[in-house]
C-alpha cells in the first residue's frame, strides 16, 4: 500500500521487493533447463553447498554472468549420478545443461537455484571432444605413428609412468621382477598423476623427461589401476594423445578401467586392459626369445657334430683303405712264397727220386766204392732238402715281421699320433701352409701342435731351391 | 664387435643369418671355424642378455639434469 508525502507516492522496500518477487514468481512458475558454461563450481566443504559461477561469452566478451546456488543435498545427489554416468566429477570449466528455479527473495535477492545437471549432455560433450581429438590426430598423421614404431626384440628397459602407491604399478613390477625364469628387466618410475585434468600436464611433463634419456629405454608403460574411474577423460585430451603418438619409442598402456577405450589407449603402441596383462605380455616376449635362441643353439650344435662326424668318417675310411691294401699285398706275397716253397720241395723230390733211380741201376753192377759214393751223395741231398726247408721258413718269418712293421708305420702316421710325436702343421688365415710362396712377412702364422696351437708373426722367410 | 656396443637385436639378426647359412650348407671350410666360434659367442651373448641389464638409475637421473 502506498503512502502519500508531499504529494509523492512511495512504497516500503519490502513492498517493492515482494512485488518483484511476485512478478517473477508469476512469470517463472516452473523450473527451466538452461545451457551455460560453469567457470567455477565454488564448493565449500564445510557447509557442503556450492555457489557455481556461470558465464556466457560471445567472441570472448561476457554476455551474461551470475552466481548460482547448488545446495548440499542436490550437489551430492547430482555429483554421484554424474560420476556414475560420465566418470567425471562436477568441476570448473564445464559446459552444463541444468535445471534451475528462478527466484527472487526480498531478503536474499535474485537467485538461480540449480536442481539438476544433465549428465547425458556432458556425455555428449565428452564424446564430441573425443571424436574431435581422434579426427585431429588422423588429420595430422599421428593416429598410427606410435603403432608403426618397431618394438625392441627384447623389451627389457621400461620407463614407467605411474604412481608408486598405485595397485596397478605394484602388480606390474611384482610380476616382472619375480618371474620364475630369471629374466631381468630394468624399470624406472616417472611419478605422475594418472587421472583428472591435472594428470594431462603431469604425464606430458614426464614423457618429455623420458624423451631426454630415451636411449636408456626400450619402451614407456603408462600404468594405472586400482582406485576409482573418475577423471579418465584426461586420456582423451589431444595434447596428451599427440605427445604419446609422437613419442620416439613405443608407449604401451595398461590403465585398467571398464569404461570405453580412451584415445591414448587407441593410439598407443599396444594397449592392455590391465597392468597385469601388460607384464605377462613382456614375459611372453622374453619366452619367445628364449625359445628362438635354444633353437639356434641346437642347429649350431647339430651342425658342428655333423661336421666332425663327417671328417672322422673320411679319416677312418682312408686309414682302413691303406691298412687293407697293405694286408692284401702281404697276403699275396705270402702265398707266392708258399707256392715257391712247395715247388722247390717238389722239384727236389723229383731230382732225388731220379737220382736214386739211376743209382739203383748203377748199384746192380757197382763196387763198394760206388756204394760209398752213393751214400755220400744221398747224405748231401738230404742236407740240401733240409736247408731248403729252413730257408723258406725263414723267408716266411721275415715276411711276417715286415707286415707287422708296416702296420706299425701306418699307426704312426695317424694325424693325432703325428702331432703327439712333435710334428706340427701351420695355417695362415685358416688355410694349411704347404707352399713357401703362400707365406708373407707379417702374416699371422698359427702352428697347430698336439692339444693346442701357437700364434706367431712371420718376420723372415728363407726359400730353398 | 665387442660386447659393449653389440645390441641384442643386431646379435639376433646376425645369429639368424649364421644359422640359415648352416642349414643351407653355405659355409665354406675356410670360414667354418670362425663362423662356429661367432655363433657360439652370439648365443652366449643373447642368453646372457635375457638375464641381465646394465642400466643404472643414478646415471639416467644425472643425464636428465645435465641438459
Amino acid at each position: 500500500m502506498s503512502e502519500n508525502s508531499k504529494n509523492r507516492n512511495f512504497y516500503s522496500l519490502s513492498q517493492i521487493l515482494e512485488s518483484v518477487s511476485s512478478v517473477i514468481k508469476g512469470t517463472y512458475k516452473s523450473p527451466y533447463w538452461i545451457k551455460s558454461e560453469m567457470i567455477k563450481l565454488n564448493y565449500y566443504p564445510k557447509s557442503g553447498h556450492c555457489y557455481p559461477d556461470l558465464v556466457e561469452k560471445t567472441n570472448g566478451k561476457v554476455k551474461a554472468q551470475i552466481r548460482t546456488t547448488l545446495w548440499k543435498g542436490n550437489y551430492n545427489r547430482i555429483n554421484e549420478a554424474f560420476i556414475e554416468k560420465t566418470g567425471k566429477q562436477l568441476g570448473d570449466n564445464m559446459n552444463i545443461l541444468f535445471l534451475a528455479e528462478i527466484k527472487f527473495d526480498a531478503v536474499y535477492g535474485f537467485s538461480l537455484n540449480i536442481l539438476e545437471i544433465d549428465a547425458d549432455y556432458e556425455l555428449g560433450i565428452l564424446a564430441k571432444e573425443k571424436k574431435e581429438c581422434i579426427n585431429k590426430l588422423k588429420l595430422n598423421n599421428l593416429y598410427n605413428k606410435n603403432k608403426e614404431l618397431k618394438l625392441a626384440l627384447l623389451p627389457q628397459r621400461i620407463a614407467i609412468i605411474s604412481d608408486k602407491t598405485s595397485k596397478g604399478y605394484h602388480d606390474f613390477i611384482t610380476i616382472i621382477d619375480n618371474n620364475t625364469r630369471d629374466y631381468k628387466y630394468f624399470h624406472m618410475i616417472f611419478p605422475s598423476l594418472l587421472q583428472g585434468d591435472a594428470a594431462i600436464g603431469s604425464m606430458i611433463k614426464q614423457l618429455q623427461a623420458i624423451k631426454k634419456v630415451k636411449h636408456h629405454f626400450d619402451l614407456v608403460a603408462i600404468i594405472r589401476g586400482g582406485g576409482g574411474e573418475v577423471g579418465m577423460d584426461c586420456y582423451n585430451n589431444y595434447e596428451l594423445a599427440s605427445e604419446v603418438a609422437n613419442f620416439p619409442i613405443p608407449v604401451i598402456t595398461g590403465i585398467g578401467h571398464s569404461t570405453n577405450e580412451t584415445v591414448v589407449e587407441m593410439i598407443s603402441h599396444y594397449n592392455s586392459i590391465t597392468p597385469t596383462d601388460l607384464a605377462y605380455l613382456l614375459q611372453q616376449k622374453f619366452d619367445n626369445n628364449s625359445v628362438t635362441i635354444e633353437g639356434y643353439q641346437s642347429v649350431v650344435e647339430g651342425f658342428v657334430q655333423d661336421y666332425i662326424n663327417e671328417k672322422i668318417n673320411i679319416l677312418n675310411n682312408s686309414y682302413s683303405y691303406v691298412v687293407n691294401r697293405s694286408k692284401e699285398f702281404l697276403a699275396q706275397q705270402n702265398s707266392s712264397i708258399i707256392s715257391l716253397k712247395q715247388s722247390i720241395i717238389y722239384s727236389s723230390k723229383i731230382i732225388l727220386s731220379s737220382s736214386l733211380n739211376s743209382i739203383s741201376k748203377l748199384s746192380s753192377n757197382s763196387s763198394f766204392s760206388i756204394q760209398k759214393r752213393l751214400s755220400i751223395e744221398e747224405h748231401k741231398l738230404e742236407r740240401n732238402t733240409k736247408s731248403i726247408d729252413t730257408i723258406s721258413r725263414n723267408l716266411l718269418i721275415n715276411q711276417r715281421q715286415k707286415l707287422k712293421f708296416v702296420e706299425e708305420k701306418i699307426e704312426l702316421v695317424k694325424p693325432e699320433n703325428l702331432l703327439k710325436k712333435g710334428y706340427s702343421y701351420n695355417t695362415i688365415n685358416g688355410k694349411i701352409v704347404t707352399d713357401i710362396e703362400d707365406v708373407r712377412v707379417g702374416d699371422s702364422l698359427i702352428t697347430k701342435i698336439y692339444k693346442g696351437e701357437i700364434e706367431s708373426e712371420i718376420y723372415k722367410i728363407k726359400k730353398y731351391d | 664387435m665387442t660386447k659393449e656396443n653389440l645390441k641384442y637385436d643386431d646379435a639376433m639378426l646376425e645369429l639368424e643369418e649364421l644359422v640359415r647359412e648352416m642349414e643351407y650348407g653355405e659355409i665354406s671350410v675356410d670360414e667354418l671355424s670362425e663362423k662356429i666360434k661367432r655363433s657360439a659367442f652370439l648365443i652366449k651373448f643373447c642368453k646372457a642378455k635375457l638375464k641381465s641389464t646394465e642400466e643404472d638409475v643414478a646415471e639416467i637421473i644425472k643425464e636428465m639434469s645435465e641438459e
